[in-house]
């Protein structure tokens, strides 16, 4: 039992359609997954390091086998050794002036030819930096001392090097661990320990690892005869490969872990080796483990959601697999009566047409498997395919579930087929009205609860269902209200031309009658635009959020001692603090340059105004007080004009106007927004109020900076620039790039990835939509092509021209598709508008969610209501002209 | 002597609810019908054909009276009882051609379907199919035939696995006067052959005067009955009579007087 090839071709694309739809699921989090991973190693190679805080002298062989373990694991490319001793309490003197830095020798492999000598006497022994040896007043070929309360070690110099800049250290030495590399505290200031460089024989001379023989031919004398055997720590260092896939990433992060547990193991050789070495404890650290932890932890948050989407997904095309089974069966009615009046059981019948179905439900399904990669590939994270990540019980239950919908269907329509008696029908209203009160509920739901958990960023499950539910009751409500127009109305086509007269007559009747095939393209269409819409919403949303929280692309915190330079282009200084009135509530203080803000910050439609009109009124300056925005929540009001003190400064300011956000405002505060140049001009004009006389005062015969005024303020760096741009700027001007946000890093942050990839994962709803409302078109024309070819031969019988009567049917059928379209597009925008505000995954960080309606998916939407109508039409056209005309009278 | 019925219908009543109300579709109707013998059911549109054909043929349940096909009766019998019955006492012919045969398959193919379902052997649907002048037409779709020859092949259809009940719901509404008399004799000779009650609802005198037994319907009630060419007024088992229409209009205050004679055992209606 069959509807033919198109109902053959229906039921292949619908469960290639449920199962790509479901199937895709788990392999969307492996995506997520490996996103995480590959976007870690994009901005951060994960370093894998073993150390150890205490070693034996004798620890070479076993080093080596440290380091050869690492670089064994796949995926992973083994790096520098280091060894380091002293730096606890060592000073150092050349015999006649001491210096109480600590100091701390350190072997780095490949660390010598990194060096930039500034004096060298090209034999063995130590380097020292430039400022040590000033300090010290040595130089090459001097000796010097060590000294530490158990040990003294006398070693010669063999060079002198240019001190590391720590705020420029480069690429290779960033790499080291933060115990052996120049730094500098908060204030910017550099920090011991000194370094003291050593090649790998006179690490080895030093710790007493050398056999006596080799300690003998050393090309350094230590000085001291009886040399003490020193311990230290040892870092074995190991990166991962750029371009691996996450999914790589991870398996070497759990191969790290085997080896910590190989390493600690005395029953290993591994373990045993270490042991006797002095190595009983090499641990292992990695960011692959971080990075392994992030993953679970995202995957486990967004779980849930995606489980709704495939949940509704599933529903969807379950139903429209019963549909199709409707309509097939409806079609075959014939033999289904025949064979229920020769004593065939229902469920018979219904076998017979989940069997017929196998075929289409196998290669459907089949196609499906195969699709469900590349859905991910083309709505995840990450481009990276996981096709081990497909569930066979899933994607076999679908399967089956969706043959027995297509036998229980059949079945039903079998038992009630000789059913003659008309028993009284449940009313269509009552129908109506449990439509709407599913609906009503989920909104209330949706309305009083949290459809997206903020804390972790879950989509509830009536979230997901409610675009369906929501779409299917405005779009009944619709038809209802559009039929009983028609149906009033149908008497006002007479001045009408034939064609459009008998359409006219025809829809009127047809809307009513045909609420079956309208209902669900309606719906179908109506969910894929809202889905699509309420993606995008969230996605515009969630980009608005990371820019308030960041600044802009790249923000970093700016030390006051370099607010004065000249900045590039798409660099500017944001100012925030604190500003108090007595009484009330702190608010912020944002100053921004409006010389440089615009390119700086990318500025968002949702932050309530446009960034040209904001400026244009903080320049609206009267002398009496300083123009400002308000931003942030708008219960929480401030009068419209008053006085504001931060830690110098009392500034007067009047509220020219109001934004919903700015970036780097405090999360949901109210914040003063100010240009910076009048905040100078007012200053400057109201010292008495400002406190510009006492910074006068204070700095005495020196002119006072404008930049004074603000150095309460917390001054930022914003730029459009790159990462990596920014760093670079940073290193030139002596800054240390160390606080750098991004806002691709924010967003990257499981609060805000979370919610985009489970609502991303929800345009999949949008995407299966489309096919599923092509595929009940695809039925529709099966139902439709005989009614429409008897309509087409009564009219020709009629006296109707060809043309006319084709003409009639064409503008029937668009009429009929373009009213289902528009009923599902008006639904999507009105429920869009209605709800979307309480999707909002971030409630706490502004700027609220603003409904995005994507034109795009109007466009697709209305191409497929084109399509849909020219396919019906031209089938329905070609099975008239192809039809005998007395013949489809007689029978039809 | 008694002879044992393929078909009893007694004080059949139907009841059911429609959207605009109750409707009463037969209102005690009492049918019998030997096997070999044709039925037909005749009356105008509404008068309850329909109802009472798929009553006698195990569809649909009466609401009261007792209907027994094949000497088993159906009231109160389960749907999965009247699946069996249906499966193995009757045949069934739907007025379109169209709805008693499956276009896809050739009528070969289809009759012996049917043949395995209800346990024929394969002679038997050749017997039949030549007995009915389908012999060289076995390997044609329906759409290659003829109205005619497809109600023929849905008569073999009904036919296969020995029914005892062969129902025909106006199985010539469809065809010619010429086609219409070839059925009319088939329906006959498949009633002596097989040994089966033929039930034929009918509007064509071509069909009646084929019928070895006529009832009249009007108004879901038995009006009269011809059998042997003599037409009787039925009273029904209430004591009912129903009069013609154009008697009755002789009476326009529907108020009589009855008087009857014990030497001529006649009533008289007086007005």
């Amino acid at each position: 039992m069959s509807g033919g090839w198109p109902g053959w071709l229906a039921f292949f694309a619908v469960f290639a359609v449920s199962v790509a739809g479901v199937a895709s699921g788990p392999v969307f989090v492996e995506a997520v997954g490996d996103a995480i991973v590959v976007d870690t190693v994009v901005t951060q190679p994960p370093v894998a390091r073993a150390f150890v805080e205490s070693f034996d002298a004798d620890f070479r062989e076993a080093s080596a086998a440290v380091s050869d373990s690492l670089g064994d694991i796949a995926g992973l490319a083994a790096g520098p050794v280091t060894y380091a001793i002293g730096a606890n309490r060592t000073s150092a003197n050349n015999g006649d002036r001491t210096t109480a830095s600590q100091v701390r020798l350190v072997y780095h492999q490949g660390g010598l030819d990194q060096l930039r000598p500034t004096a060298t006497s090209g034999e063995a022994g130590v380097w020292i930096g430039q400022r040590l040896a000033a300090d010290l007043g040595v130089g090459v070929e001097d000796r010097f001392l060590i000294t530490d309360p158990q040990w003294i070690l006398d070693v010669p110099i063999a060079g002198v090097y240019a001190d590391l800049d720590p705020f420029a250290l480069g690429a290779f030495w960033e790499r080291l661990p933060v115990e052996v590399r120049p730094r500098v505290d908060l204030l910017f200031r550099r920090v011991e320990p000194e370094l003291v460089f050593v090649d790998e024989e006179t690490f080895f001379l030093l710790v007493g690892g050398l056999t006596e023989d080799e300690a003998r031919e050393s090309s350094i004398s230590l000085g001291v005869d009886d040399f003490p055997p020193l311990n230290g720590r040892a870092w074995w260092q190991a990166t991962a490969f750029g371009g691996t896939t996450g999914a790589e990433l991870l398996e070497t992060g759990a191969a790290l872990s085997d080896l910590q547990a190989a390493f600690v193991d005395p029953t290993q050789p591994l373990g045993e080796l270490m042991r006797g070495a002095g190595l009983p404890r090499v641990r292992i650290d990695s960011d692959l483990f971080d990075v392994t932890e992030d993953v679970d932890n995202a995957k486990a948050q967004i779980r849930p959601s995606i489980g709704s989407v495939q949940l509704t997904i599933g529903l969807l095309g379950l139903f429209v697999i019963g549909l199709g089974a409707w309509f097939v069966a409806r079609r075959r009615r014939t033999e289904i009566r025949m064979w229920t009046i020769e004593g065939t059981p229902p469920w018979r019948l219904g076998l017979q047409a989940a069997l017929a179905a196998v075929p289409a439900a196998l290669l459907g399904a089949a196609a499906g498997t195969v699709m469900a990669p590349v859905l991910v590939r083309a709505l995840g994270p990450s481009p990276t395919l996981h096709p081990e990540a497909l569930s066979s019980p899933l994607i076999i239950g679908v399967t089956v579930i969706g043959l027995v919908v297509a036998g229980l269907v059949t079945t039903l329509l079998s038992a009630r087929i000789l059913d003659i008696e008309r028993r009284a029908a449940v009313p269509r209203w009552v129908w109506d009205i449990a439509i709407y009160a599913v609906a009503a509920t989920l909104l209330a739901q949706l309305t009083i609860g949290n459809p997206v958990d903020p804390a972790t960023g879950e989509v509830d499950v009536a979230a997901v269902f409610f675009p369906v539910v929501g779409i299917t009751a405005l779009v009944v409500l619709g038809l209802r209200v559009v039929s009983m127009a028609a149906v009033r109305w149908r008497t006002a086509g007479g001045c009408l031309p034939t064609p459009a007269f008998l359409a006219w007559r025809r829809i009127a009747a047809a809307l009513s009658g045909h609420l079956g095939i309208v209902t669900p393209i309606a719906v179908a269409i109506g969910t894929a635009v809202l889905a699509s819409s309420l993606a995008t919403s969230l996605s515009a949303s969630l980009d608005a959020k990371s820019l308030v929280q960041v600044g802009s692309d790249v923000a970093v915190p700016f030390a006051r001692t370099a607010v004065t330079v000249d900045l590039p282009e798409g660099y500017s200084l944001v100012r925030t603090g604190t500003a108090t009135s007595q009484g009330r509530e702190p608010v912020m203080l944002l100053v921004i340059d409006p010389d440089t803000y615009g390119a700086a910050v990318p500025w968002d439609p949702a932050f309530g105004a446009d960034l040209a009109e904001v400026l244009e009124l903080l320049s609206d300056a009267d002398g009496d007080r300083i123009p400002t925005v308000v931003a942030g929540p708008s219960n929480d009001r401030l009068p419209s004009s008053g006085s504001r003190r931060t830690q110098d400064m009392t500034l007067a300011y009047e509220v020219v106007g109001e934004i919903e956000a700015i970036p780097l405002m405090a999360s949901r505060r109210t914040t003063l927004v100010m240009r910076r140049d009048t905040v100078i001009a007012w200053t400057e004009a109201n010292p008495d109020v400002s406190g510009w006389a006492e910074l006068q005062l204070e700095a005495g015969d020196d002119a006072v900076e404008p930049e004074d005024l603000f150095r309460a303020l917390q001054a930022w760096l914003v730029s459009t620039d790159t990462p990596t741009g920014v760093a670079d700027f940073l290193a030139g001007i002596r800054q240390p790039a160390d606080l750098i946000e991004t806002r691709s890093g924010t967003l990257a942050n499981a609060a805000f990835s979370a919610p985009r990839w489970a609502f991303d994962y929800l345009r999949l709803l949008a995407l299966v939509s489309i096919p599923l409302a092509i595929i009940v078109f695809a039925f529709a024309v099966v139902e439709d092509r005989r009614r429409m070819a008897v309509a087409h031969a009564l009219m020709r019988r009629m006296g109707v021209g060809s043309r006319s009567s084709s003409a009639a049917i064409g503008i029937e059928v668009t009429a009929l598709v373009a009213v289902a379209a528009v009923l599902g597009m008006i639904a999507a925008a009105v429920l869009s508008l209605l709800v979307i505000g309480q999707f909002d995954p971030l409630p706490r960080l502004l700027p609220g969610l603003r409904t995005v309606i994507p034109g795009s998916a109007f466009a697709v939407a209305g191409l497929i209501g084109l399509l849909g109508a020219g396919l019906v039409w031209w089938a329905a056209h070609r099975s008239a002209a192809r039809a005998d005309v007395a013949e489809v009278l007689r029978v039809g | 002597m008694s002879v044992e019925l393929a078909l009893s219908a007694s004080a059949v009543i139907k009841v059911y609810e429609a959207e605009k109300g109750i409707v009463q579709a037969l209102r005690g109707v009492d049918v019998a019908a030997r096997p070999g013998s044709v039925t037909a059911i005749a009356g105008p549109s509404g008068s309850g054909k329909s109802t009472l054909l798929r009553i006698i043929a195990a569809i649909d349940v009466p609401t009261a009276g007792d209907v027994t096909v094949a000497g088993v009766s159906v009231s109160g019998m389960s749907p999965r009882d009247r699946r069996t019955l249906r499966r193995r006492s009757v045949g069934y012919v739907h007025q379109q051609p169209t709805d008693n045969l499956l276009p896809d398959l050739t009528i070969g193919e289809q009759l012996t379907l049917v043949a395995n379902h209800r346990g024929a052997s394969p002679a038997d649907v050749e017997r039949l199919a030549d007995l009915l002048g389908l012999g060289g037409r076995l390997s044609h779709v329906p759409g290659e035939m003829s109205g005619g020859e497809q109600q023929r092949a849905a008569m073999v259809r009904a036919s296969l696995g020995d029914p005892s009940v062969i129902i025909a719901d106006e199985p010539t509404a469809e065809l010619d006067s010429a086609t219409t008399d070839a059925v009319c004799e088939l329906l006959g000779d498949i009633a002596r052959d097989r040994d089966a009650a033929v039930v034929i609802a009918t509007h064509d005198p071509q069909v009646m005067q084929a019928a070895d037994h006529i009832l009249f319907l009007r108004d879901g009630a038995v009006q009269s009955e011809t059998f042997e060419g003599v037409e009787r007024a039925v009273i029904d088992s209430t004591g009912r009579i129903q009069l013609p229409p154009e008697v009755l209009a002789w009476y326009p205050d529907q108020r009589v007087r009855l008087e009857f004679d014990p030497e001529t055992n006649t009533i008289v209606i007086k007005p």
